[in-house]
């Protein structure tokens, strides 16, 4: 008797859920102009969680400002559908296919690690739908010909050609070593700063990766102790960075050499926070920091303040500018429909707090680079804004 | 070459004497209740971070906070056992999996809700303090971390082999059954050995929390670390748990530092195959204590 009662009620929850989705797609077409629904796939678990809500707080932002306007050309309303990618590659795919497949977006923002986003970028390709990248510096993304998929940031090659020029000439490190991430992010990165370094004749000394997560950099630490290198690079996130610069202390480290994090993923008032003072005097490149004094900037980290109680980093602004570059791209193509999406994208002339952008034929965003440092636990710009590409 | 392998051995060490206080807590609950916590790790986790509050909130000194918290957390562990695994007492082993796998999910992501993936750090009085004998170096807080792994172990061995309680312990580990009909009160056994377990946890995270970070996921990596630990060991006795967590941190940080850190995860599970291969009886022989 249970049995039966029980699939009965089973039978009947269904119909209902069945007669609910009947109703939604019924009462409320996706493409009617009255709300667009745009897909956001970051981490909001895992060791990139922090990381990641900093560039969807930028996100919502942006979002929030549109439609408190009124929305895209004062009609259509941005709706966010946020799925957790939790940095995991395999992860990153079932969320994609799930905002693709379940909640039709229009378009993707995200991934935030470059292993998810080449992961699912074939997702992207293969549903024809655009996914842009406010994060991912992995060079090989926008290398794959995959026309569905855009970085809204620079890429790790173009921030070697603007930061190694200035640390071989202005900051005299000849000799190099690294300290990254062990995933496409952090080893593209340390082979694109490579080159670079000995295309100006500098050396590469100890590189060495770790994973995610990691706690404890002693092995590394006492290793690099043995060398002689001027300048250690570091890439990575601000978790796992900040406890290789406490450890980089521990040891003592820095009165043998100076600290750098060329791609900035450090460079955010956490991290200052964990780290204590032991970031003074860390240099980096960054596409922005909060001391930019444009309008457009200090129009941004004032909302960015008001609504979230810190200042804002390259990893908001990203999530920001990518957000404002879609619903400029919904309004030029008078669509929401993903391909006409994408290819208005491609289209990009935008103006944003880090300055002019646009794509390039591979759909990699060109903009300029600022060399920045920390001094007194703030972020300040030391030389730029400096050409990223040549 | 020579000071930094001493250093690299000296970073073993400490690393494995963390490694010891999770798998001791892990060794105790699998050989007592025959339940495979996979929820450890978040008990780890918990005792951290209730160090953390202890500190910010009563803005109490590390150490005695460290102590208050392993008491919260005993209680905590208490309750867990009362509440989640005592329900499943006697049945197959695969439900303590299952149900231990769900309360890890389940509780990391209540501190994801409750705590936020923020990341925050342990402020002890002792990280600035640095030491430096024969070419090495070290922070007092490293070495307060050898130092409270090797006094907790020494009281857990004292407790076990020479109180009543611990005889008591011992024979629920032979035989629950048996244990039962001699007159052992073989639930409230239960409860003393979730109790240590989390008690030994909680110091070990806040240790680590000290050291490192506190946040919401950092048990997971811990407890997979503590399994090869206790499978090392050979599941028998706590001179084994001990050995094994020292082999563990030592080829971590000998292996990341000489060959590539990169892999150094991979070190200590090619150890285990190794054993498994030549040692199977595990590295100091033998079933019970």
């Amino acid at each position: 008797m249970r049995d039966r009662k029980g699939s009965g009620g089973r039978v009947l929850v269904g119909v209902l859920i069945a007669a609910a989705m009947g109703l939604g797609v019924g009462f409320n077409p996706a493409w009617a102009g009255e709300t667009v629904k745009l897909g956001v796939l970051m981490p909001v678990s895992g060791t990139l969680a922090y990381d990641g809500g900093l560039t969807t707080d930028g996100i919502k932002l942006a979002a929030d400002e549109i439609n408190a306007a009124g929305g895209i050309d004062g009609k259509t309303k941005i709706d966010l559908v946020v799925e957790d990618s939790a940095g995991v590659p395999a992860t990153s795919v079932a969320a994609m296919t799930k905002l693709v497949g379940v909640h039709k977006v229009a378009a993707v923002i995200g991934d935030f690690a470059s292993s998810c986003t080449l992961a699912s970028m074939e997702v992207a390709k293969r549903e024809r739908v655009a996914l842009v990248t406010p994060i991912s510096l992995a060079p090989k993304i926008t290398q794959s010909d995959n026309e569905w998929v855009f970085r809204a940031c620079d890429n790790s090659e173009m921030i070697a050609n603007a930061f190694t020029k200035y640390a071989v000439k202005e900051k005299k490190v000849r000799k190099w070593a690294f300290i990254g991430v062990n995933t496409d992010y952090g080893r593209g990165s340390v082979d694109a700063f490579s080159k670079k370094i000995k295309e100006l004749g500098g050396e590469v000394g100890m590189v060495e990766y770790f994973n995610q997560g990691e706690t404890d950099y002693y092995a590394i630490l006492t290793k690099l102790q043995a060398t002689d290198a001027q300048g250690l690079c570091l890439l990575g996130e601000t978790m796992d960075l900040s406890r290789v610069v406490n450890q980089f202390f521990e040891l003592g480290l820095n009165k043998k050499m100076i600290l750098m994090d060329p791609t900035s993923g450090t460079f955010n008032s956490k991290f200052i926070e964990l780290t204590k003072g032991r970031a003074e005097g860390m240099i980096g490149a960054s596409r922005f920091v909060d001391t930019i004094e444009t309008p457009a900037a200090q129009k941004f980290v004032t909302a960015y303040k008001a609504r979230y109680g810190r200042v804002p980093e390259k990893y908001a602004q990203a999530g920001y500018d990518t957000v404002h570059m879609i619903a400029q791209a919904i309004s030029r193509a008078k669509s929401t429909q993903p391909g006409a999406v994408r290819d208005a994208l491609t289209k990009t002339q935008y103006q944003g707090p880090q300055g002019k952008a646009y794509f390039d034929k591979t759909n990699q965003l060109i903009i300029d680079e600022y060399i920045i440092s920390v001094k007194g636990g703030k972020f300040v710009v030391e030389a730029g804004p400096v050409k990223a590409v040549d | 070459m020579i000071a930094v392998f001493f250093q690299q051995a000296l970073n073993g060490i400490i690393l494995g004497s963390l490694y010891m206080l999770v798998a001791l807590g892990l060794f105790l609950i699998f050989g007592i209740l025959e339940v495979t916590n996979f929820a450890h790790g978040e008990f780890y986790m918990l005792g951290a971070f209730a160090t953390l509050f202890v500190m910010t909130g009563l803005g109490a000194p590390f150490l005695p906070a460290v102590v208050l918290a392993m008491l919260c957390m005993a209680a905590f562990g208490i309750v867990v056992e009362r509440v989640v695994f005592r329900p499943i007492v006697g049945k197959p082993l695969i439900n303590g999996m299952l149900l231990s796998f769900g309360l890890s999910t389940f509780l990391t992501n209540a501190a994801l809700l409750l705590f936020t993936a923020d990341p925050r750090k342990i402020e002890s009085e002792f990280a600035q303090v640095h030491l430096r004998f024969l070419g090495l170096h070290v922070t007092l807080e490293r070495l307060l971390a050898l130092a409270v792994g090797t006094a907790l172990v020494g009281f857990l061995a004292h407790f076990i082999q020479h109180t009543k309680t611990g005889k008591a312990m011992r024979a629920v580990a032979q035989d629950r059954i048996a244990a039962q009909m001699a007159g052992i009160p073989v639930f409230r056994i239960y409860a003393v050995t979730f109790a240590i377990g989390s008690m030994l946890a909680s110091a070990a995270g806040s240790m680590v929390g000290a050291i490192f970070l506190v946040s919401p996921d950092m048990g997971w990596t811990v407890v997979l670390k503590a399994f090869i630990v206790v499978i090392l060991g050979g599941m028998g006795n706590i001179r084994g748990i001990v050995c094994a967590s020292l082999c563990v941190g030592l080829v971590e940080s000998l292996g990341g530092g000489f060959v590539s850190y990169a892999y150094k995860d991979a070190y200590p599970f090619l150890l285990l195959v190794l054993a498994f291969l030549l040692r199977p009886e595990g590295l100091v022989g033998g079933r019970k204590a």
